[in-house]
């Protein structure tokens, strides 16, 4: 009798168990705050690159002789719940405690993010669950000697939480000189026009009137999305840019000789290059 | 009573578990669905914007309301096969009447046939040239009565002629004497109806002293020539030489060095491409060019007298080497500032590769020079063969390699045909059948991977030639002419053209498991 207790009562539970209860409806409204990286760059950690988490801005290469600030504009998402109010974004710097690097500081190098004049640009709109903020950057005569790191990230405050871990970093290089556009990496440029450098950098926009910034290399090339990576929408373009520079390069050389000048050289005293690096 | 509950339970479960409909269909009639076998689909060339493409395919076994059958193309215009064969289906039906609507180009045809009962299908594939009056046969380069570069082309589907062509499509033959012709596969260039990248296969034309036409052998128009094969101006002494496919690249070589683009179908050529090329680099170039291994092709530098190699970098971009000896080689070696070249070639056997030069130096001799290529096997310079100067070979100056299956090398001397075997350094005479009378002044070994192999051979009689095409038996020209064609002016050279996709082009014979090369250079 014992036993027929035991399959009753396990009858029970199973036809308990086959009552199925709803679940509830999503109901958190807790809203998160990411990078948006760009065309390709899903949230799952495999598209993203540290290249991605970087960005660069040279005063020398986007702003006018006597400009003093100028605004750099980063794309944010949302993760959760649209809300049909204006909602604050809180960025924060955070200190980039790699070895050799300055970190910018507020005030100096740019604008706090908690400056009272910036509050309503840091802000989703809305029922939207993309914004774009603004970093405004401050051309500090010390740029011109070397540059400043300003690493960033999501504040926590109330309406938002910084969002997965590996979207919640930005890190943005400020100079007042060329520096090295993150596409020369991106597109592996150091096999077709040789390693970067900042006298080759002013070379090749004084010859052809390009900016060869991040934004000028994003016309020459593709994100191969099957790949997952930049590529030159014609090499042999590229290929024939670098006879290009090298033929005019030799050529100013040889003028410079002529004329008791001595040939072009990089900051640290090698001479320009366009030779491309061999695999 | 346990033992009662028990077995009702028992039962119950048992009875429950039973309420099971077997809807597999292994244990039915319809099994045999699995033996669905589609026959009678063979590889097929068409001609655009004729005849309608009509099949029936058999199908043994099963009635013909038991099967549906949907057909599919891709390939050509319809770009790769991305994302399925179902794309563009172009019939229904057992009997498939396509009108070949088509540009020029290689296709797929997928037959799909589905057993109606379980819905079970299965498919068969062929391949469908689509081709036009000048893209799918032989070009003859010939040098015309007053010193010009003519073309004759001959179809051997049609068997028919088409004489001194750039008279009609040019109007006018093209300036100086005819120096080269090769065929470009894929070669990229831009349609000016969409301004995005296409694709077709090229004839690379040198003439004159410098001048260089690249049709297109859809419709024989001037795809590229001097003034925009090249981003840049082409340096003013710069003479073009030829143009090669092999593997996913097109090399382009000329006395300023070699340049590379990549074949359309590659993974890393977008739309954007244009197919205009950078300065050529390295070392000046000859049109003595033959494969080196699985990344890169040899040739002999003008320039620098060395024999060259390529490789072709991850990124795409080519660098170019000296080739050098075995580390520990010992035999002859060549002295190459003397050296004239005088021939190469490219004879394939059981997966080994001989790859061989053939150069004269004055007071010496012929030599040939060996590379060997085997999968695994770093190649050098294996061996510098001074040929023996009684034989044939060592001074005749119509020499046919480029061999599959074989390893030997073809000569005519004082008129009459001779076989060199590579590795028994020996020789004999061979005869061909039904030679029209004349001087033989072109010899040359062509197929194209399983379509043909010939041993082509041209006859000059005052200002008219003729093109005889053998098959090969034995190793031998075998029995009367398969093809003949004519036409006035002197022979130079002749080469197949076809509408042909692919992104190894003559890969596999340095591949693991190898086979035959699909076509020589």
């Amino acid at each position: 009798m014992k036993l027929f207790n035991i399959l009753y009562a396990a009858g029970l539970l199973l036809l308990t168990a086959a009552c199925e209860k709803d679940l509830p409806v999503f109901s958190d409204d807790e809203g998160f705050l990411i990078f948006n990286y760009g065309a390709g760059k899903k949230t799952d950690d495999a598209t993203v690159s540290e290249n991605d988490r970087r960005g660069s801005y040279s005063f020398l290469l986007n702003a006018a002789e006597e400009q003093i600030c100028d605004t750099v504009w980063l794309k944010v998402n949302t993760l959760g719940k649209l809300s049909s109010d204006s909602r604050p974004i809180a960025l924060v710097q955070v200190e980039d405690t790699n070895r050799n690097v300055m970190n910018a500081v507020a005030g100096k190098h740019y604008v706090a993010f908690d400056d009272p004049s910036l509050a309503e640009l840091y802000r989703m709109p809305g029922n939207s669950a993309v914004a774009e903020v603004p970093v405004v950057v401050l051309c500090d005569p010390s740029l011109k000697e070397g540059d400043v790191t300003l690493k960033m990230t999501f504040g926590d405050n109330d309406w938002f939480k910084p969002g997965y871990p590996s979207f919640t970093t930005y890190t943005l290089t400020i100079s007042d000189y060329l520096a090295e556009p993150k596409m020369w990496q991106e597109l592996n440029v150091d096999y077709y026009l040789g390693t970067y450098g900042s006298k080759k950098h002013e070379l090749m926009i004084q010859w052809t009137g390009k900016t060869w910034d991040d934004e000028y290399f994003r016309t020459l090339a593709t994100y191969d999305t099957n790949y997952g990576y930049w590529r030159f929408n014609d090499a042999a373009y590229i290929d024939y840019l670098d006879a290009w520079f090298a033929r005019k390069l030799e050529e100013e050389n040889a003028l410079r000789l002529e004329n008791d000048k001595d040939i072009y050289r990089e900051p640290n005293g090698k001479p320009v290059s366009f030779e491309p690096r061999s695999y | 009573m346990k033992k009662y509950i028990l077995f009702f339970y028992l039962s119950a479960l048992i009875c429950l578990n039973s309420c099971f409909q077997d809807d597999t269909t292994l244990a039915t009639d319809t099994s045999r669905v699995g033996e669905i076998k589609v026959q009678g689909l063979k590889d097929t060339s068409m001609i655009a914007y004729a005849q309608p493409l009509e099949l029936t395919p058999e199908v043994a076994g099963f009635a013909d309301d038991e099967l549906a059958y949907v057909w599919y193309i891709y390939g050509g215009q319809y770009g790769k096969k991305s994302g399925g064969y179902r794309s563009h289906p172009i019939g229904e039906g057992k009997k498939l009447s396509y009108p070949v609507n088509l540009k020029i180009g290689s296709y797929t045809v997928v037959c799909e046939v589905t057993h109606k009962a379980s819905g079970y299908f299965t498919t068969a594939t062929f391949n469908l040239n689509v081709t036009s009056d000048y893209s799918q046969g032989f070009y003859a380069l010939k040098e015309t009565v007053d010193g010009n570069t003519e073309l004759d082309f001959y179809n051997h589907l049609k068997k028919n002629t088409n004489n001194d062509l750039l008279a009609k499509v040019l109007e006018v033959p093209l300036d100086g004497k005819p120096r080269n012709i090769s065929t470009v596969f894929q070669k990229v260039h831009l349609d000016p109806a969409t301004a995005t990248a296409t694709a077709a296969t090229g004839l690379f034309v040198a003439h004159g002293d410098n001048g260089c036409v690249l049709f297109n052998t859809t419709d024989m128009s001037v795809m590229f020539d001097r003034t925009n094969l090249q981003y840049g101006e082409m340096e003013a002494d710069e003479v073009p030489y030829t143009m090669v496919s092999f593997i996913s690249s097109n090399y382009y070589l000329s006395n300023k060095g070699l340049s590379v683009d990549n074949v359309y179908d590659d993974w890393a050529t977008s739309e954007f491409a244009t197919g205009q090329l950078s300065f050529p680099k390295g070392a000046g170039t000859s049109s003595l060019v033959q494969p080196f291994n699985g990344s890169g092709v040899s040739y002999w530098s003008e320039t620098g007298h060395r024999l060259m190699r390529t490789a072709i970098d991850w990124y795409g971009g080519v660098t170019c080497y000296e080739i050098d000896y075995e580390e520990d080689y010992t035999g002859l070696r060549l002295d190459w500032e003397k050296a004239v070249p005088v021939t190469s070639g490219w004879n394939y056997i059981g997966g080994e590769n001989t790859i061989w030069y053939m150069f004269d130096v004055p007071g010496e001799g012929r030599y040939m020079v060996i590379l060997k290529v085997i999968y695994g096997k770093k190649p050098h310079i294996e061996e510098v063969r001074l040929l023996d100067p009684s034989l044939h070979i060592a001074k005749a100056e119509v020499i046919a390699g480029r061999g599959k299956e074989n390893n030997v090398v073809y000569c005519i001397d004082d008129n009459r045909l001779y076989r060199y075997s590579v590795p028994e350094e020996t020789e004999v005479p061979l005869t061909f059948d039904r030679l029209p009378a004349g001087n033989i002044t072109y010899l040359s070994k062509l197929f194209f991977r399983k379509e043909f192999d010939f041993i082509v051979v041209g006859v000059q009689n005052g200002d008219n030639y003729t093109v005889a095409m053998y098959k090969i038996a034995g190793g031998q020209p075998s029995g009367s002419p398969i093809h003949t064609f004519t036409g006035t002016g002197e022979l130079k050279k002749v080469c197949y053209v076809i509408p042909y996709n692919s992104t190894s082009f003559n890969y596999n014979p340095f591949a693991r498991y190898s086979s035959a090369p699909d076509f020589p250079y």
